[in-house]
């Protein structure tokens, strides 16, 4: 999903985290209405805000067990480290307070905890910004992985290119609304920023 | 779910640097606390013991005389320090201890142990109960704000939220966790406190074990109050400053503005009467008769010995008192003894009323702070509070009209007009048995206390509520 600063992306987002109320409308998770059930909808998806926070006083390990275990899910240690490693966050970072943690490791960690939940649908709030162009490389590689398991990914973001190269389909907000819907096979790079610039000119 | 957020809450908590500063520095105080309040306790309770026992042998002691003149010589009453005064002192330092019991003069209780220290310590002596009513709650305060307004600010609680947590879970485990952290800094505190209670100090009979219980068990209620009053308002606060200010706010109106306040409202409401008022008006009852009494009472003094020795003369048939078969003497200052009981008895009734009237003003301030009502309770279970301390002026009374009248009946027996001459020595003098005081038993200490307890039930049970209210509507 694509859009200017303010366009309504987060709140979309938020919308279906059930952060906000809706004032009109209904956002279904797996067929689940997020305002009836928020709790059930909230057990098939899984979401990367742009900043995760993570508790500063447990280590990183620490901190995907927890929230793997409030998202309803227990590995082992050995597993846990296997997700951090897959997920790409320094070995001998695992074992250290947050407080030390970059914005990019936190990230990792945040995927670590999405992917540790196993959701049918994952939401990514702009997940890629502030990261550097390997790690960011790595995130796309991640989602892709996903998309061929057959996970749903919504993600918000301003990397058109990474945009192209990881969605199916792409949509333009303005304003709260899709003004523009199209399939990412069946544009080009160029054509994409031509068509974003073009809706942004409202 | 629930162990998992309360252990993460634990360990979070434990490896916070300021909370291990205050769990510390709670420790020391509690410790600090304890173990003065038992030497203190136990310096009290020595110095009482041997005064008591060393007025008994004077009293037996004294010089052959006149009982009547034996009774001038007196007795004193000192109220014993009770085993859980060590845990909460009550009113203990601002009551009298001592009281002179003599012939013809009703004395007010003396020797107030706050009297004996200096300016210094006039925010009083650190008790234990003091510890627990004031800084406890200030440590969970200080543990709890920011459990959900700082996650909030942290944006770690969206983190959380997004990943399908009740809320009601995350409350009932952040409330274990906060709670497991406060058991560090109590438990041992408290072990201090059972073994002192254990080892250290004499089972006065007071069936110590179940005020003990009851006690932890209020403490308890106070405590998990405070505890979910701080977590509700972090649900609801925006920031964890504001959550903050409101709670340290709301524990400095409870802890020290109310408890004060409600006890200058009390003497308001109800003022207590100075010492001279108390006295002129007995002084006036005894010489003019009591107002509103019937009967001999309400006539003046010399009314009522013209009375009763008319009565005499009558009965034994006889023109004057000098012809009279008893020592007129002895019986007509009995006749005065007895009067003046009566008519202290109506004042010191009175006086005792207007006590309780100020004390229940004060409880009825347990609505706003449940510092009230806990501490009622926790001195009416130690053994501290109103109601001991006027257990201890009416026996003493009691104990002196018995010792005049024994005295004075000893005389009145062994004398005749003729003959008004008796001396008597310790034979006599040990008809008196030595001033003992027994303490309320459980149930007469908490008679009056049903309103507190019922407050201090409703504080836990609607912050309770109010904590599951505040995170029903609680956001990211």
């Amino acid at each position: 999903m694509l859009g200017a600063n303010g366009a309504g992306k987060t709140t979309t987002v938020n919308c279906f985290l059930n952060f906000i109320k809706p004032t009109s409308g209904l956002a279904r998770i797996n067929g689940i209405d997020v305002q009836e059930d928020p709790i059930g909808s909230k057990k098939h998806v899984a979401y990367i805000p742009e900043n995760v926070m993570l508790y500063r006083n447990m280590t990183g390990l620490e901190n995907l067990r927890y929230f793997s275990k409030l998202g309803g899910h227990d590995y082992s240690a050995d597993e846990y480290r296997a997700l951090l490693d897959r997920c790409g966050l320094q070995r001998e970072a695992v074992d250290l307070y947050i407080d030390g943690y970059s914005k990019g490791m936190r990230q990792k960690v945040g995927i670590a905890i999405a992917l540790a939940k196993q959701a049918k649908a994952v939401l990514l709030d702009e997940p890629t910004s502030g990261l550097d162009p390997k790690s960011s490389n790595e995130f796309s590689e991640l989602l892709l992985e996903l998309k061929a398991a057959g996970v749903a990914i919504l993600m918000v973001t301003h990397d058109l290119f990474r945009a192209k190269e990881t969605g199916t389909r792409l949509g333009i907000m303005r304003q709260g609304e899709l003004v523009r819907e199209m399939l990412a096979d069946e544009v080009s790079h160029t054509e994409i920023e031509q068509i974003y610039l073009e809706e942004m000119k409202y | 779910m629930i162990g998992v957020i309360a252990k993460k809450e634990f360990l979070c908590l434990l490896r916070d640097g300021r909370f291990k500063w205050s769990i510390l520095i709670m420790i020391l105080l509690l410790f600090t606390a304890f173990l003065t309040g038992y030497q203190r306790n136990e310096s009290l309770r020595e110095v009482r013991e041997a005064a008591q026992a060393k007025n008994t042998e004077q009293w037996l002691d004294q010089d052959r005389k006149n009982p009547h003149t034996a009774a001038h010589f007196g007795n004193y009453a000192y109220k014993p320090q009770g085993t859980l005064a060590f845990f909460d002192s009550g009113i203990g330092n601002y009551a009298g201890t001592t009281i002179w019991l003599e012939a013809h003069k009703t004395n007010f209780a003396q020797n107030r142990p706050a009297q004996d220290n200096g300016a210094i310590s006039r925010f009083g002596d650190m008790t234990p109960a003091m510890t627990l009513q004031v800084l406890l709650p200030l440590v969970i305060i200080l543990l709890s704000f920011s459990a959900f307004a700082g996650e909030r600010d942290s944006g770690t609680l969206r983190q959380a939220l997004s990943l399908g947590v009740s809320n009601r879970d995350l409350l009932w485990g952040k409330f274990l966790g906060i709670a497991a952290a406060v058991g560090i800094i109590v438990v041992p505190a408290a072990a201090v406190g059972g073994a002192i209670l254990a080892f250290g100090l004499p089972n006065d009979g007071t069936v110590v074990d179940r005020r003990g219980l009851l006690l932890v068990l209020f403490y308890l209620l106070y405590a998990v109050s405070f505890l979910f009053l701080a977590l509700g308002v972090s649900a609801i606060a925006r920031t964890a400053k504001t959550a903050l200010i409101v709670l340290v706010g709301f524990w400095a109106f409870a802890t020290f503005i109310m408890p004060k306040a409600a006890a200058d409202i009390s003497r308001i409401v109800t003022p207590t009467p100075t010492y001279s008022q108390f006295y002129h008006m007995t002084e006036r009852a005894s010489a003019r008769g009591l107002p509103g009494a019937k009967g001999p009472l309400a006539m003046p003094l010399d009314r009522q010995v013209k009375l009763e020795r008319d009565a005499l003369l009558k009965k034994d048939n006889v023109p004057t008192g000098r012809d009279l078969p008893i020592y007129w003497v002895a019986y007509s200052m009995q006749i005065m003894e007895d009067r003046d009981y009566q008519i202290y008895q109506k004042f010191l009734g009175d006086l005792r009323a207007v006590f309780f009237r100020q004390q229940s003003t004060q409880d009825h301030f347990g609505v706003v702070s449940p510092l009230l009502p806990l501490r009622s309770l926790s001195m009416a279970l130690s053994g501290t509070g109103l109601v001991d301390q006027e257990r201890f002026n009416q026996t003493a009374q009691d104990f002196r009209i018995a010792m005049i009248r024994k005295m004075n009946g000893e005389l009145i027996d062994h004398t005749t007009m003729k003959d008004p001459l008796y001396i008597a020595g310790r034979e006599v003098f040990s008809k008196v048995e030595p001033y003992k005081y027994v303490a309320p038993t459980l149930g007469e200490s908490l008679a009056g206390e049903t309103q507190n307890i019922v407050l201090l039930l409703a504080w836990g049970i609607l912050s309770a509520c109010f904590a599951v209210a505040a995170v029903n509507r609680l956001r990211a």
